[in-house]
């Protein structure tokens, strides 16, 4: 497994179960929890979305040489979200 | 008197358990099942969207009159870009590792050679005088690898389209217990009990 491969699954499915448990009792969770939650959601859907267009972008095989579509299909869904993540606990009120 | 209210707290259990089932099924496999969905809706319409080539062709002699696979295996290789067909040249013998599959089509007259380059190059040969009719990708090959998510290595990672629809069926069930449960519960209700 391709350390591209790895950050993809993580992305996909670990991070989506860490904004589940971040996201319950969100009401009762700190100021500074809530923007890291809705940082980090609004990172996740941007990445998903990204990530579904360099996916199929060219349907044809995706070779190791596709920098960028490497990037977006396989490692935006791990560093988009933890991305919006610091970018709301660094957020000023 | 009011009725016994035994099933009430394991109906609400069951209730409690198909939400989350679908809140956190849902979440997990959104992105995953989205990817399912539009690269079978490109699937369909692959030949619309120019993803396979469609040839019109008749056959030109009578079956039995097919030149060997051999000989058009031969012909593909020769038609083939040279990326797709790798160290192998003209001349030589026909290299069957470069071949993924030749679809023999009688009816039409013609064999679909594949190769197993990167981009699937396809070269359409009619099978009675071995001319090379069409030579181009096979897109589809991509889509319908990203569909079952072979493409992230191979067949292991079929798993991944398994754990996406596992989830979208308990997603769809329990979708269901949530919305047709209360409606029941409404129905049997005794207008003495308040809850």
């Amino acid at each position: 497994m391709t350390p591209g491969i790895l950050i993809f699954l993580v992305g996909l499915y670990v991070l989506p179960l860490a904004l589940l448990w971040l996201g319950h009792h969100l009401k009762r969770r700190s100021d500074r929890a809530k923007r890291i939650f809705w940082g980090a959601v609004i990172g996740h859907c941007i990445a998903g979305t990204l990530a579904l267009f360099a996916a199929m972008m060219l349907p044809e095989e995706w070779t190791a040489q596709e920098r960028m579509r490497g990037f977006l299909g396989l490692w935006s869904l791990l560093i988009f979200p933890l991305a919006g993540g610091i970018a709301g606990a660094l957020k000023k009120r | 008197m009011a009725r016994p209210t035994v099933g009430h707290p394991r109906r609400r259990q069951l209730s409690r358990a198909a939400f989350y089932i679908h809140l956190w099924l849902g979440v997990l496999s959104t992105i995953a099942l989205i990817a399912i969905a539009i690269t079978g809706i490109l699937l369909n319409h692959k030949r619309g969207l120019g993803l396979m080539p469609d040839v019109p062709h008749e056959p030109t002699a009578e079956f039995t009159a097919a030149l060997p696979l051999e000989r058009l295996a031969y012909a593909a290789l020769v038609a083939a870009p040279q990326s797709a067909r790798g160290d192998w040249k003209e001349g030589d013998p026909v290299d069957i590792s470069l071949i993924d599959r030749m679809d023999v089509r009688p009816r039409n007259g013609f064999v679909k050679v594949r190769l197993r380059d990167k981009a699937s190059m396809e070269m359409t040969v009619d099978i009675a005088t071995g001319q090379v009719i069409h030579t181009g990708r096979r897109g589809d090959v991509f889509l319908e690898k990203l569909h079952s998510g072979e493409i992230f290595g191979g067949i292991r990672f079929v798993i991944l389209s398994d754990i996406a629809a596992v989830a979208l069926v308990l997603t769809l069930i329990t979708g269901y217990w949530l919305w047709l449960v209360p409606k029941l519960g409404r129905g049997t209700r005794d207008p003495d009990v308040t809850v």
